[in-house]
């Protein structure tokens, strides 16, 4: 047992460091830094997804056929830990993580020289149709149905929560084609266009004032059936599929690593206001180190996932473990830095984005503008990709056998 | 022993209640999106229902409430979450006039006839409350202000200068640079510079100065306990009516003993509330400063959990700007630093003891 890097694992991490040096352009930078979303806006994000993709590496945890890097899941950790720590913006997981990896393993080899390309390419943006007004927690009772016309589908309903719709040119949905078996055999897996007019987005703002999510409405929108990704009746063993790759599918540790050590660095020169800076305070000190300690642990645990991966050995619900201790280390990190900043952590600012031309002036140090959204929207991260309670029934279940 | 409210009490609170009404969301963003965030008509009917009246003195013409009569206040104004600044531009500007003997500038702030935000806070300084950079030059005062709530709508600029000082500053006096930006709960403040700008100058004692700060500290947590009463009652009704897994999700023991859990905290925290707001009369200047801290941080504590809770188990909605429990939230951020954040609030009330 130990925690060395090979030689050839060394090498790779220079080869990623000096890429990085050289091509993460300092507005990509500066915008993820001064994003306070869950996920940068397209006219951040795609730039970096470009580049990436000239490189060969935008979908590098895809297997190799479908234009995947072949990396081992070490190189895989490696590449997220150096971008973690260079300040690259996360990418929208919603076709590179989601529905890619799908298409990748369910998709017909048509599917997948269709949409695969595109995705890469980051010519096709995606968003996600799983939840439902009445279906969030209970995914497997969505209402949504489709009906077959011919060769396509017609399908109604309603998705709310969907990430970046407003941005997307395609979504991806579990929908009912049969209302007459168990719910969860009666979902399939479609691949909808949303420029046509069955299709409405609205906008639904969050409490920090950000556009990120929205409502869907499907009334009659159409779709081929070459669209459907696996049979009728497969979509929940997707749907799970998809899930895993959700919560696990990347490591969380190094962002979060990074941000405490940002953390530690702006408490050492922020101003107690009575005497030296906060970094001497022993109650923020104190509440640093808890993090640290935390974050740290999780590393070790999504090592040791990854070494059961690299193994062969299958990862499952280790994953809702990950996602629910990283969501809350998350939520912790962004109210400590909400604290640091005094009163200025208490601005809100009502227009975005923060960075460009346009962007309004920060009062105090410029990370305290971006402070109290951020800590607001991420009050989503025990919630999305199932709220931390699901999180916890699955591992109750499957882990502990209750 | 008595814990029952008295008639006036309980038709202060009715009254509050009634003015109030259901939170309205789509009202709110509508005030908040208009210059200032808040408007002067609006701040009329606070003063002529007498809430800011309640905040001053007999002998300068107010109604002389005790601290008791005025947590019930905020505690009402927070169960309807509020969008009227009444502690901070209605309760701490009067109480800082009385203390610098301003009997003029009291009876025009407790009539609504002025608006006046107080510039407490200096950048750097976090929440220390002892003016250092801001000072007096002969008839003018120079320095920085941070996190002036309300002074984008103020007449009347409140400045605390080094040396106990109060100044008095008109909106328009010359050689102040304002810079307004809006805060967590949708009002707006500012920063401001002061260069050579024109002031009546007054002494504040020191330990007046400090009795304010306890009493709005105190006010503080009664608010946040409205706020938490409301964030509680609507996340309970939502648990009854929300449907997943073929019932109610309030069924679930898991959430159960969770929303225990708060309603525990809620009743410890209005315990609080009241218990320190009944020591006031037998609390020397002093102290006071201190019981409250130890009061707002025990408030806040448990407050924020409860609006955190409250967000969580409204999952998707809890997110969203369009519930009462966002912007009940988002005010008990803001109460919960207000003269100081937890951290605060413990080193003080601890140092002391």
């Amino acid at each position: 047992m130990d925690l060395d890097l090979t030689k050839d694992e060394l090498e790779f991490r220079e080869e990623v460091r000096d890429f990085l040096r050289t091509s993460l352009p300092d507005h990509v930078r500066d915008g993820a830094k001064r994003t306070p979303g869950v996920f940068v806006e397209p006219d951040i994000g795609l730039v970096w997804h470009r580049i990436l993709n000239d490189k060969g590496w935008v979908a590098y945890h895809w297997p190799e056929d479908c234009g995947g890097t072949g990396w081992t899941p070490m190189q895989r950790y490696i590449f997220e830990k150096e971008c973690a720590i260079a300040g690259a913006p996360a990418l929208s997981v919603l076709g590179l993580r989601l529905v890619g990896p799908v298409i990748c393993a369910f998709g017909t080899r048509e599917q997948k020289d269709r949409f695969l390309p595109a995705i890469r390419a980051g010519t096709d943006y995606w968003c996600q149709g799983y939840s439902e007004p009445q279906s969030g927690s209970d995914l497997a009772s969505l209402r949504t149905r489709a009906r077959r016309d011919g060769e396509e589908y017609v399908v109604d309903g309603s998705k709310i929560w969907t990430t970046h719709a407003h941005h997307a040119n395609w979504i991806f949905c579990l929908v009912r084609t049969d209302g007459e078996v168990k719910k969860q055999a009666g979902i399939s897996f479609l691949l909808v266009p949303m420029d046509q007019p069955g299709v409405t987005v609205t906008p639904i703002i969050t409490m920090a004032g950000d556009h990120e999510v929205n409502q869907v409405f499907l009334d009659g929108a159409r779709t081929s059936v070459d669209n459907r990704i696996g049979e009728e009746g497969q979509g929940w063993t997707i749907a799970k599929f998809l899930l895993e790759n959700e919560r696990g599918g990347s490591f969380h540790a190094p962002r979060l690593i990074r941000a405490i050590d940002h953390l530690e660095q702006l408490a050492g020169v922020a101003p107690s206001g009575h005497n030296g800076s906060l970094g001497g305070d022993i109650q923020i000190a104190t509440r640093i180190a808890k993090l640290r300690l935390e974050a740290e642990a999780l590393e070790t645990t999504e090592l040791r996932i990854l070494a059961d991966i690299a193994k062969g050995r299958p990862a499952g619900p280790q994953t809702s473990l990950t996602k629910l201790i990283s969501s809350e280390i998350h939520q912790r990190i962004d109210g400590l830095a909400m604290d640091l900043h005094g009163y200025d952590g208490l601005q809100l600012p009502t227009v975005r984005p923060l960075y460009g031309n346009e962007a309004p002036p920060a009062i105090g140090d410029e990370d305290a503008q971006v402070a109290a959204a951020r800590y607001l929207n991420s009050r989503a991260w025990t919630v999305f990709g199932g709220s931390s309670e699901v999180q916890k029934n699955i591992i109750a279940k499957t882990v502990l056998r209750l | 022993m008595n814990f029952d409210l008295d008639e006036d009490q309980q038709l202060t609170r009715d009254t509050i209640g009634r003015f109030l009404g259901p939170v309205d969301i789509a009202a709110r963003h509508a005030m908040r999106k208009a210059e200032g965030g808040y408007s002067h008509a609006r701040w009329q009917e606070i003063a002529d229902l007498g809430l800011l009246a309640l905040a001053a003195p007999e002998a300068m013409g107010g109604i002389g409430g005790t601290i008791v009569d005025l947590a019930l206040v905020a505690e009402a104004l927070g169960k309807g979450v509020a969008i009227d600044p009444w502690l901070e531009n209605g309760v701490l500007p009067i109480r800082l006039a009385a203390a610098a003997s301003d009997d003029a500038l009291v009876g025009e702030l407790v009539t609504g006839a002025k608006f006046a935000a107080a510039a407490f806070a200096e950048p750097a300084r976090r929440y220390e409350t002892e003016a250092v950079t801001t000072r007096a030059e002969g008839g003018h005062i120079a320095g920085a202000k941070t996190f002036v709530l309300g002074a984008p709508l103020a007449d009347t600029l409140l400045v605390t200068l080094a040396g106990n000082k109060l100044a008095k500053v008109e909106r328009d006096a010359t050689g102040i640079v304002r810079q307004d930006y809006p805060v967590i709960d949708g009002s707006n403040a500012a920063t401001l510079d002061l260069h050579r700008t024109p002031a009546e100058i007054a002494d504040l004692p020191d330990a007046k100065f400090q009795r304010v700060i306890g009493d709005v500290r105190l006010l503080a947590a009664a608010e946040m306990v409205g706020l938490a009463q409301t964030m509680f009652d609507d996340t309970l009704a939502y648990v009854g009516e929300r449907q997943q897994f073929g019932a109610a999700i309030g069924s679930f023991q898991a959430l159960q003993h969770r929303l225990v859990e708060c309603y525990a905290a809620l009743e410890q925290a209005r315990s609080m509330v009241l218990r320190t707001a009944m020591l006031d009369p037998t609390t020397d200047d002093a102290n006071w400063p201190r019981l409250t801290a130890g009061a707002k941080a025990f408030v806040g504590e448990a407050t924020t959990k409860i609006g955190l809770e409250a967000v969580q188990m409204h999952g998707g909605m809890g997110q969203t700007d369009e519930l009462a429990i966002g912007h009940a939230l988002k005010r008990v951020m803001l109460l919960d630093k207000l003269f100081g954040d937890q951290d605060h609030c413990l080193r003080t009330y601890a140092r002391a003891a």
